[in-house]
């Protein structure tokens, strides 16, 4: 069987543990491999630098990508992501405090598929990561594995 | 050509070629049947003349016969006593009858006795031998076969044509038997032609057919004479005319040709009555020239040299005040007219151009610009401005060569111009020179060059506008933009770090609100066993105000993209979207009682997104404020308080003290309570902002407890 983990790419200490809280509520099991900027996010996936020689096979069923990150933005994670051929199809969705149309826009554009925006009100938060949870992680089907 | 000689000349020729043609014809028609008449009283005259002829053999015959019906004579030939030649012819006898031979012939054919007379030498003469050929037994002057055969006519002999008469020889009373024959002959001579043209009155001639040598006009009388026409007429000369006919002799055959002539009378009569005929209408005619030239001359020519010496006065005078004086109600008198009102139009002209002329010379002399002309490297024109402009000594540059007074640089441009626009190509035509004036102040001109016809030969005229101070505006304007686009730079540069300060807005501080709300959450279901219900309020509270700040950031954040976002324009159907709005409001509280008046049909031209927000926040204000009525109305419609439409959204909820309405569009200024109505107090000073954007104005009435009305134009 496949591990089901969640990747959170997040630098907010905070946001990872209220995240993680949130989908421990909605018992959402799933292990949640947390990168803490954008490099680490990218050597994870790519197995490279602090992450070489692991199984590039373990693929995350689900990204929740903030995007503003330390060293590499989120949206810069997001277009590599796109542009390789194994990690192309992985689902992304953006998880991030910002609502300027810019950035919406520029989501979309690098094949976001999905864009949500961080409420402040905890409840409002939590019921978001539940419904996450459950689509990506249970209702939607992944593409399939070679 | 004058129209006095033209007319002249033209009348003269028609009247001479009626004359001439008339002449032609009359003489044709006239003279031809004056001609039939000469040629029927020739005829006539000639047969006169043979008639004549007869008359002189009939009284030969007459005499022949007397004597041959006689008992002497009968006797005579049987006995030829000798008293009988000595009673009866006898020399006086044969005289008094004119007889100029006679034959005695027995019926044996043997001539009994004979006698010939010459009649001019009045003495007898021997009997022509020629005549006596024709007498022998059995010829018809001989043999008479019955007593009433008589036989005479003429015969010719070498002597002379003869007139002949033969008679058989009877008794007293004409009883036979015939005896013989009486032939007596007469000379045909000139004499006897005298006689018979004296019995006549014409002149007579007669002319033997067997001569060879015959007078031209007799041998083509000859040719022309036949039996159906036995009379020739043919005209001598202007004076006679004469007619031919053949004479036969006793055996039928012609010998002889008669003329006779007699003077053109009827020719003549006809001549001189055609001569007074058309000496008439020559008469006539210079009658109607000379009238119809004095009338030509009295209407026509003279007024029309009047006419034309006024106008050609006028004309070379240049005054065109006076007028052609043209009495009369006739074409000429009308001409004149019109010429008055030629002249009048062309005064009127002449003063308008004069007067435009000299707004312009005004215009050119007063202007404070050169203006100068060209030709042939030569100043042809200029006003007293341009020669200062040059800074020449004298006023006036006129006449001089443009060498020191222009730069090379223009001069060369100028005549490059009129190559190349005549070759058909584009020239530049706006030069600028530096000049240095006698006060040693450097000016900048600028010279606008076009091409002209001046004096009928190609130029190039040139207004100058001295622009020193014109540069210096427009450097300083230049040094201006340069400064504005620094400080634009400088603005945008504020703008990006607005941006960025907005965006860090909206992510920094809205992650540290959210741990302070998630953790508060956090301890109320984690650690609620160990606080008490005030500690619970207190952290419930944190929560609220956690929330509320981050609803005032957004705000906060809205309210400066509203200021910063593009504007498109486009037309905007403002009843559909207020439609829109209601339809979402009432589906968040389906239970309420609110009645939506919408207006139909109102379009405007604005931002779509931004007049959404407009009608977002009025209406959504409106819906708020009712909220503690029981049941509500709400309208959005249009008014034309100035003649500007003034959209306005109005309800009946709780409304506002009118005292405070200048703190109805301050951002996050409120008129109630958070616990009466929820809000930041940022709705209408977006709405404010949005309108001022368009270019429009908004407004408040309200009144507490009664409702709001907020207008707005666009």
């Amino acid at each position: 069987m496949d591990k089901r983990f969640i990747l959170l790419v997040e630098d907010n200490p905070d946001d990872v543990e209220l995240t993680k809280r949130a989908l421990k509520i909605h018992n959402i099991a799933n292990e949640v491999i947390v990168a803490r900027d954008g490099v680490e996010a990218l050597d994870y996936l790519f197995a490279t630098g602090a992450y070489a020689g692991r199984d590039m096979t373990a693929t995350p069923q689900l990204i929740l990508l903030d995007l503003k990150l330390p060293k590499v933005d989120g949206l810069e994670v997001l277009r590599r992501l796109r542009s390789d051929e194994r990690t192309m199809f992985l689902p992304v969705v953006i998880l991030t405090s910002s609502k300027e149309e810019q950035d919406l826009v520029n989501g979309y554009k690098l094949h976001a598929n999905s864009y949500i925006r961080k409420p402040v009100d905890f409840n409002q938060f939590s019921e978001a990561v539940r419904q996450l949870g459950l689509y990506w992680l249970v209702l939607n089907e992944p593409m399939p594995r070679k | 050509m004058t129209l006095r000689k033209k007319t002249l000349i033209i009348i003269g020729a028609i009247l001479i070629s009626l004359i001439a043609i008339l002449y032609a014809v009359s003489q044709s028609i006239l003279m031809g049947s004056f001609l039939d008449l000469e040629e029927q009283n020739t005829q006539k005259n000639v047969g006169r003349a043979q008639n004549a002829l007869s008359d002189d053999i009939s009284s030969l015959v007459t005499m022949t016969r007397d004597w041959g019906t006689w008992d002497d004579t009968y006797n005579f030939i049987e006995n030829a006593n000798t008293e009988y030649i000595e009673a009866n012819p006898t020399d006086e006898t044969i005289k008094g009858l004119r007889v100029n031979v006679m034959l005695f012939i027995n019926s044996s054919g043997q001539i009994v006795f004979s006698k010939a007379f010459d009649s001019q030498k009045e003495q007898e003469m021997p009997v022509p031998q020629s005549l006596l050929g024709y007498i022998s037994p059995g010829s018809i002057l001989v043999h008479h076969p019955d007593t009433n055969s008589s036989v005479n006519g003429i015969i010719l002999l070498p002597e002379g044509p003869m007139l002949i008469s033969s008679e058989p020889i009877l008794t007293s009373q004409r009883e036979g038997p015939i005896r013989g024959a009486l032939v007596w002959g007469r000379y045909l001579d000139s004499a006897e032609i005298d006689m018979l043209a004296k019995t006549t009155s014409l002149s007579l001639t007669v002319h033997r057919l067997d001569e060879p040598q015959m007078p031209s006009d007799f041998a083509a009388a000859r040719l022309s004479l036949s039996g159906d026409k036995p009379i020739f007429v043919h005209p001598l000369n202007g004076e006679s005319v004469a007619g031919y006919a053949l004479v036969e002799d006793i055996y039928g055959t012609p010998v002889l040709m008669l003329r006779a002539d007699m003077p053109r009378s009827i020719y003549q009569q006809g001549q001189s009555s055609l001569l007074y005929f058309v000496s008439l209408i020559v008469a006539v005619g210079l009658v109607f020239v000379v009238a119809i030239l004095l009338l030509l001359e009295r209407l026509v020519l003279s007024p029309l040299s009047r006419l034309s010496a006024s106008v050609s006065s006028i004309a070379s005078s240049g005054d065109l005040s006076p007028r052609v004086l043209m009495k009369g109600n006739d074409e000429l008198a009308r001409l004149g007219g019109e010429i008055n009102k030629m002249l009048g139009a062309l005064e009127h002209s002449h003063e308008a151009l004069r007067e435009s002329e000299e707004k312009f010379k005004r215009l050119v002399e007063d202007m404070n610009d050169g203006y100068f002309v060209v030709q042939d490297s030569k100043v042809v024109f200029a006003n007293v401005r341009s020669a200062e402009m040059l800074g020449h000594p004298e006023a006036e540059i006129t006449n001089k060569p443009e060498e020191g007074l222009l730069t090379p640089e223009v001069i060369k441009g100028l005549s490059e111009m009129q190559v190349r626009e005549s070759s058909g190509e584009a020239a530049p035509q706006q030069y600028e020179m530096k000049l240095i004036r006698r006060d040693s102040t450097a000016r900048t001109v600028e010279l606008g060059a076009r091409l002209i016809n001046y004096g009928g030969r190609p130029a190039v005229s040139v207004v100058m506008r001295d622009i020193t101070e014109r540069r210096k505006a427009e450097e300083a304007l230049a040094q201006q933009a340069q400064e504005l686009a620094r400080s634009n730079n400088e603005l945008s540069a504020v703008n990006k770090e607005l941006e960025a300060f907005s965006y860090s807005v909206s992510h920094d501080l809205r992650a540290p609100l959210r741990s302070v709300d998630g953790f508060s959450k956090a301890i109320l279901e984690d650690y609620a066993d160990k606080l008490d219900e005030q500690g619970k309020d207190y952290l419930q509270r944190v929560r609220a105000a956690s929330q509320r700040m981050a609803q005032l950031i957004d705000d906060l954040l809205n309210l400066s993209r509203v200021t910063r976002s593009d504007m498109r324009c486009e037309p905007v159907n403002l009843s559909a979207l207020a439609q829109t709005i209601a339809e979402e409001l009432k589906k968040t509280q389906p239970g309420r009682q609110v009645e939506f008046v919408i207006k139909e049909g109102l379009t405007v031209n604005g931002d779509a997104r931004l007049l959404k927000l407009v009608l977002e926040n009025l209406l959504s204000n409106s819906w708020k404020f009712t909220a503690k009525h029981t049941s509500a109305r709400i309208e959005f419609g249009v008014e034309r308080p100035d003649g500007k439409f003034a959209y306005f959204v109005r309800d009946d909820g709780a409304g506002f003290d009118m005292a405070y309405v200048e703190k109805l569009f301050t951002p996050f200024q409120r008129l109630h309570a958070p616990t009466e109505f929820l809000g930041t107090g940022i709705g209408l000073a977006l709405v404010q902002r949005i309108i001022h954007r368009h270019g429009g104005r908004v407004w408040a009435k309200g009144e507490v407890e009664k409702g709001a009305k907020i207008y707005f134009t666009l």
